[in-house]
């Protein structure tokens, strides 16, 4: 029990991750591998301004938006350039650009992990099922549910989000409606990387701010965006799930071969379905 | 003006042949490393410059290569060095081959995902498959057998000069087969035309699953050869011969030499290598430095360097009134 509802805080924040890169992809066709490198940047801008403030719940809130300025700056001067030489290019260019903030991470906070510990309130543990359980982790999992039912609000109920689901589906006929679709794109750009970074904020505490951690996770946030289905968003919701609790359970019952089960299984769905268990033929 | 020409690449032939004579130890170690890289280089864009697609997870065949090398020095008495590194090529052909059924199939954005998932895969594998490969350790202690010439007889390859003519010898030979292949064989007219056009390779005939599939494992034979060179050079082979910056490392050389053209990839691995030397000597953020660069070339200068050193020959050539030449293809 606790394995599963470990699994699910895991794989929340594997969704908040990779909801910011599936809905960039569907929109703009960029698979962004620099992605997990903003999560990096929330977590170390988190880190600073707590250090600063030491504020907790003031650091949530701006550095996620600070991650999002950087995700507005790096789409309208990198990413727009190259948009017409085509996908290769823009994976190239995004791996440059993890390199380049990784190396940035390592300049200007040095290589050693940075402190930052769990606000007060949220550090005590409560009793589920007769066993206790951290308080902090609870939080994680209400916030990053929040942030799907805000999420799924956005893109379902406003215009914007109306804006942003026809841009998925065809986004040169919306561009062709009168929409400012280079607009919708770096503000879909941003929200992407705000999601990450306020993934990085809440994971902080947890797994610690260091150079490695965008390494980390990144790989297992491909593996769920993967799986899912590059662009689908119910897709990742469901394979993030997935993966949670199979890198819960995994731990647990097979410690040897987790790893190598979450890659297997990736390859297999690549394998059999190219485009991922819910995405759109490409 | 082809005098010339020949002239260049006679000197610097001269130079790579010769160069253990006048550089010490450790500058022979570095070239020795620029040059197995260097085939690396050129395997992974037979598949990004002439397949037109991005490999992820290349340094899967990279690694196995290594690792096969190291297995079979550590078990297998009596094996002579230059089947050790066929072994190690044809076992990364093997599972490249394998591989291949699937990686027909898909292209753009998801081939480089599919590439990631079984690089990723075999790089787990790698890692957790302690009793074979050791995980996080790796397999040092393998013997390095001497060369048999021949009438020339016995060589020591623990000499660095030995083993550095030794790798030239093996990646000459494959890089030379490499580019035959390309540039004078049905097979690599095929392949270039389905980068140019797939649709219109198909109409007219070509069948373009089987050409993608033995560009690909050709692609993995010359990854796993160099692995393998890798492998025997380190003395020890670890999961980091495997993992993704391995992977992320020949897409940086390639890039930066120039993806378009068949040498570029040499000229990118040893600005790579050599620059990457020079710089973590004076400063430890180098890589910043060639990221920054990266994305500069990718951005302005998707030719590449060697596209620059052309441009520039191109000028020079009208300057002295000689017709330019024709634009590579």
């Amino acid at each position: 029990m606790i394995s599963f509802i470990h699994g699910l805080v895991y794989g929340i924040l594997m969704f908040l991750i990779a909801s910011g890169l599936t809905i960039v992809f569907g929109m703009m066709g960029v698979l962004n591998l620099a992605h997990a490198s903003f999560y990096m940047f929330g977590g170390y801008f988190g880190a600073t301004l707590l250090s600063l403030t030491n504020n907790f719940w003031l650091s949530l809130i701006f550095a996620p938006i600070l991650t999002a300025a950087t995700g507005s700056l790096t789409e309208r001067f990198l990413i727009r350039p190259i948009h017409s030489a085509g996908p290769i290019f823009e994976l190239l260019l995004t791996i440059g650009l993890s390199l380049v903030m990784l190396e940035i991470v390592k300049c200007g906070w040095g290589t050693e992990p940075q402190p930052m510990p769990i606000p007060t309130v949220l550090s005590g543990s409560v009793k589920i099922l007769g066993s206790p359980y951290p308080v902090y982790r609870l939080f994680m999992f209400g916030l990053g549910l929040a942030v799907i039912l805000g999420l799924t609000i956005i893109l379902t109920k406003t215009n914007l989000g109306m804006i942003v689901r026809a841009a998925i589906s065809d986004a040169e006929m919306v561009s062709s409606l009168g929409v400012n679709t280079p607009l919708t794109f770096n503000f879909v750009f941003a929200l992407g990387a705000g999601l990450a970074g306020i993934a990085g904020v809440i994971a902080g505490p947890l797994l610690m701010i260091y150079p490695g951690m965008a390494a980390a996770i990144g790989m297992s946030a491909f593996v769920v965006v993967a799986i899912g289905g590059l662009g689908s968003l119910s897709g990742a919701v469901l394979s993030s799930f997935l993966i949670g609790q199979l890198q819960s359970f995994g731990v647990l019952l097979v410690p040897q071969f987790s790893l190598v089960l979450i890659f297997l299984l990736m390859a297999i769905v690549l394998g059999m379905k190219p485009q991922g268990l819910f995405g759109e033929k490409g | 003006m082809k005098k010339v020409e020949f002239g260049i690449l006679g000197l610097f032939l001269f130079l790579i042949i010769f160069c253990p004579f006048f550089l010490n130890q450790v500058r022979v170690r570095l070239m020795t490393e620029v040059i197995y890289f260097g085939l690396f280089a050129v395997s992974l864009n037979l598949i990004l410059g002439y397949g037109g697609l991005l490999s992820f997870g290349h340094s899967a065949y990279f690694g196995l290569g290594a690792y096969v090398t190291a297995l079979a020095l550590l078990h297998i008495k009596g094996l002579d060095l230059i089947s050790v590194v066929l072994l190690g090529g044809l076992a990364a052909a093997l599972v490249g081959s394998f591989f291949s059924l699937f990686l027909i199939r898909v292209s753009g954005t998801y081939f480089a995902m599919l590439t990631m998932a079984f690089g990723q895969l075999l790089y787990a594998v790698a890692l957790k498959w302690r009793s074979v490969t050791r995980g996080d350790d790796g397999i040092g202690n393998f013997p390095r057998p001497d060369l048999h010439i021949p009438l020339l007889g016995r060589v020591d390859m623990m000499d660095a000069s030995n083993f550095y003519w030794f790798t030239l010898a093996i990646v000459g030979a494959m890089v030379f087969f490499a580019w035959y292949i390309i540039t004078r064989t049905s097979l690599g007219i095929s392949i270039i035309l389905l980068r140019e056009n797939e649709e219109r390779a198909r109409f007219l005939g070509h069948r373009t699953s089987l050409t993608r599939f033995w560009l690909f494992t050709f692609s993995s034979f010359l990854a796993g050869i160099s692995g393998s060179l890798f492998g025997i050079f380190q003395e020890l082979v670890t999961a980091t011969s495997i993992d993704i910056l391995r992977s992320t490392d020949p897409i940086l050389m390639v890039v930066i030499g120039g993806m378009r053209h068949f040498w570029g990839p040499l000229l990118g691995t040893l600005v790579y290598v050599v620059a990457g030397d020079w710089l973590s000597g004076i400063t430890v953020r180098w890589e910043f430095i060639i990221g920054c660069f990266f994305i500069v070339l990718v951005l302005f200068l998707r030719g590449g360097l060697i596209s620059l050193i052309l441009d520039l020959e191109n000028r020079f050539m009208k300057i002295i009134g000689v017709n330019a030449k024709e634009p590579l293809p």
